[in-house]
């Protein structure tokens, strides 16, 4: 399993070094406005974390599509399935590779956050419970992308994988702005990400090789 | 994973997905064609002046102008060129709609609104800086007041000190202690005094006093169990932004020596001291001894913390809707309006202390109350006047001639065209999500409805489904009448699902659910249809020259089997 979570690392270092390049510029950004302006207040905190979330759901979308696309023009499933590797397998590893590049892309910003605000005084008391909430769903909003990629990509034609995420991504950062941080837009996500899975691992499962 | 539970799985996550997507575009829709109507409403339906406002003493009963004031203009009438008479002055604010589909813009302003800051210790009910601020913390359930003094030496030197209290149910104290007691469910009265803070507690049902200056916690009035005066806010009763509505009192005023305009001084036969001109004061009652307490069942009442009496002063007005009469009847709940705000407005002897500092009021006089309320859907404003007994004196909706703002926004702006746009837009929801709206649009709270992608309170079968002017059966006939052009709709893609599904071969039970859930569900059912339907191109059957599906073994129409020709060995062979 750690071998084919490599591999898909591999595959996907684009995406990866994507991710990180975004959390090291959110993390700067981050830390300068925190550390050297000396105040935290919940507005700068919650735009930040939009940004980094909404730049961040299109490199994930985009990556979950190419590797269900690549696999499904390439025939790597077909190849690995001869080394006795099953499709669940595959299927966890992608996912749990998925799963990676969305922390890469947002932990470091969200320590960051952590650090400078332990670091400094806030101007006015700040909740931590409610940053915490705005970084959870800014996670979940991530992962929603990339299984939305990973829904998306398994398809013959070009369109379909290209453009489907850039359409439904829209969708998702509406949402947020619609119904704000809050719970029913995570419950709303849960679903989402759940169904998105099923149906990814369901389409997968049931292709031919 | 079987088929069969593949396939219910993938029709669902789809449709999941299509009726997400679906229901954020017509959100879109639906919002475009709301700010349109909105910005296209004449400004004359959207405000409220009332002069003289009927709450001073010798003006007269309060009168709404005519012809109507503009937002940005001042509300006042002019008995002579040096005097104006006291005014209400009431209005939607146009972005009404935008900001309230803005969730987590709203989020942000209803903190700051609510209470002023909050962080893991508790709520900051005021907040000057890490040392001077009052706190309520979760975890002790204390009141706990920081501030810092400054006492002078024998040598003339300042020493700052900083001190800090602890406030319980049982008494305030310099330590944090259990013998205190616990706070908890807390009601606040805003904008009060950091170091007198009149509470409720919701688990006690009880009022207090908490006096910082004093030391000392005083224990009000107890409410039974079911008591309908429960509180829901106290002190500065305000509900929404600015970005909803607005409500001013405006004093009345004349010209000073320099050609200033200042508040007039109101002079009181029945004062103790008759020759001395009065202040006016709105929100709060300068004396700091009565607040206004606002119920969940939307009365308003006047609690005394001297003899601890809970007086009816007024309630929340039912604002008009688009089905409703000019001015409704009956009081609104909370909970049922997008804003609302209550103004009690006092005069008072203004009494300079003995530091010359600072001043005392004395001898206030509560003179009445004005009330403005905005309906749920933002389109109507009642603005209501109350005399100091709690009778209600004067009552203004946003109207011109005959028809009422709620009504207006839909028919006399000009603008037919976002109207109907906005019926087109609610008709291609789902009809089940329709009917849904209209039983119970109303559990949701009024700005949550502004936001909602499914069920729609604010849409003209939410308004329906509110309305308590129309008789029962008046009611059910024009829901069906409102819905008319969804069923239709739903009814014509579902004969078109069932005719496909018998062409493509499913199943009858398959085909029924698949009747029935776009009848159901519309546009989204049928878009999740065309989207997980079978793709097998279709053959002709030699047998009854029908199209059929090739991965079945029997014709899904005859039934007949495939002819498979027989084998038949050639005449030939291969020799060496």
């Amino acid at each position: 399993m750690l071998t084919l979570i490599l591999r898909e690392i591999e595959d996907n270092r684009v995406h990866f070094i994507m991710a990180i390049i975004l959390a090291v510029f959110f993390s700067v950004i981050i830390g300068y406005n925190l550390y050297y302006d000396q105040k935290v207040s919940e507005g700068p905190v919650t735009l930040l974390a939009l940004g980094n979330g909404i730049t961040g759901m299109w490199i994930f979308c985009s990556m979950g599509s190419y590797q269900m696309y690549s696999d499904r023009t390439k025939k790597i499933s077909a190849l690995l399935a001869t080394l006795a590797v099953t499709r669940k397998k595959i299927f966890i590893a992608r996912v749990a590779s998925g799963i990676l590049a969305v922390l890469a892309g947002l932990l470091p910003a969200i320590g960051t956050m952590a650090i400078a605000m332990s670091m400094t005084e806030p101007e006015t008391p700040v909740y931590i419970g409610n940053v915490l909430g705005i970084w959870i769903l800014i996670l979940l909003f991530c992962f929603a992308g990339y299984c939305i990629g990973l829904l998306a990509g398994w398809s013959s034609n070009k369109i379909t994988p290209t453009l489907g995420p850039f359409l439904l991504t829209p969708v998702m950062i509406g949402l947020i702005f619609i119904k704000g941080f809050e719970l029913d837009l995570c419950f709303i996500l849960v679903l989402l990400i759940i169904y998105c899975l099923l149906c990814a691992w369901r389409t997968y499962s049931t292709a031919a090789l | 994973m079987n088929t069969r539970l593949g396939n219910l799985i993938n029709v669902i996550a789809t449709g999941f997905i299509v009726l997400a997507v679906f229901s954020f575009a017509l959100f879109c829709g639906r919002l475009f064609c709301n700010v349109q109507l909105m910005e296209s409403m004449p400004w004359e339906y959207k405000t409220v002046a009332i002069s003289p406002s009927g709450l001073v003493p010798g003006e007269g009963p309060p009168r709404r102008q005519n012809p109507p004031v503009k937002p940005d203009a001042e509300a006042w009438i002019l008995i002579d060129p040096n005097t104006r008479l006291s005014a209400i002055q009431s209005n939607i604010a146009d972005g009404v709609f935008k900001m309230e589909a803005v969730g987590f813009v709203q989020q942000i302003l209803r903190e700051k609104t609510e209470y002023q800051y909050r962080d893991e210790k508790g709520i900051y009910y005021r907040y000057a800086d890490k040392n001077n601020y009052l706190l309520f913390n979760n975890r002790s359930g204390l009141f706990v007041c920081k501030g810092e003094s400054s006492t002078k030496t024998s040598g003339g030197e300042q020493i700052t000190e900083i001190s800090e209290a602890f406030a319980g149910p049982n008494g305030i104290s310099e330590n944090a202690s259990t013998s205190l007691g616990r706070f908890e469910k807390l009601i606040v009265s805003r904008f009060f005094d950091g170091k007198v803070q009149p509470i409720y507690d919701r688990n006690k049902r009880c009022f207090f006093t908490v006096d910082f200056n004093k030391k000392n916690v005083i224990k009000g009035l107890e409410l039974a169990k079911g008591d309908s005066r429960e509180p829901v806010a106290m002190g500065w009763i305000q509900k929404g932004t600015v970005s909803s509505m607005s409500l001013r009192w405006l004093s009345p005023e004349v010209k000073d020596v320099n050609g200033e305009w200042v508040s007039q001084k109101l002079f009181l036969t029945d004062s103790a001291e008759p020759d001395k001109g009065r202040d006016y004061r709105s929100l709060l009652d300068p004396s700091k001894e009565r607040i206004t307490v606002l119920a969940r069942n939307g009365r308003i009442y006047e609690l005394d913390t001297v003899n601890w009496s809970l007086r009816e002063t007024g309630y929340l007005p039912v604002p008009a809707s688009v089905f409703s009469s000019l001015e409704p009847k009956g009081v609104a709940a909370p909970v049922d309006l997008l804003a609302y705000e209550v103004h009690p407005i006092y005069s008072y002897l203004k009494v300079r202390k003995e530091n010359q500092k600072s001043w005392d009021a004395k001898d206030v006089k509560y003179l009445g109350m004005c009330v403005g309320s905005l309906s749920r859907e933002g389109t109507a404003l009642a603005v209501v006047v109350f005399d100091p007994n709690g009778k209600l004196i004067y009552r203004a909706d946003t109207q011109n001639q005959a028809w009422s703002s709620a009504e207006a926004i839909y028919g006399r702006g000009g603008e037919s065209v976002w109207t109907l746009g906005e019926y087109i837009v609610e008709n291609l929801h789902p009809p089940v999500l329709e009917a849904a709206s209209y039983l119970c649009g109303n559990c949701f709270e009024a700005s949550a409805g502004h936001r909602a992608l499914f069920i729609l309170p604010n849409s003209f079968l939410g308004i329906l489904g509110r309305d308590n002017d129309l008789q029962f059966l008046q009611r059910q006939v024009l829901a069906f009448v409102l819905m008319g052009p969804s069923l239709i709709l739903s009814f014509c893609l579902a004969w078109k699902v069932r005719k496909d599904a018998k062409l493509t071969g499913l199943s009858n039970t398959a085909g029924k659910w698949w009747t029935a859930g776009t009848i159901a569900f519309g546009l989204p059912a049928y878009i999740t249809y065309r989207l997980t339907r079978h793709k097998e191109v279709l053959i002709t059957c030699q047998n009854c020259g029908r199209m059929r599906r090739p991965d079945m073994e029997n014709c899904h129409h005859c039934g007949s089997k495939w002819e498979m020709p027989d084998l038949i060995p050639p005449n030939w062979r291969i020799c060496d």
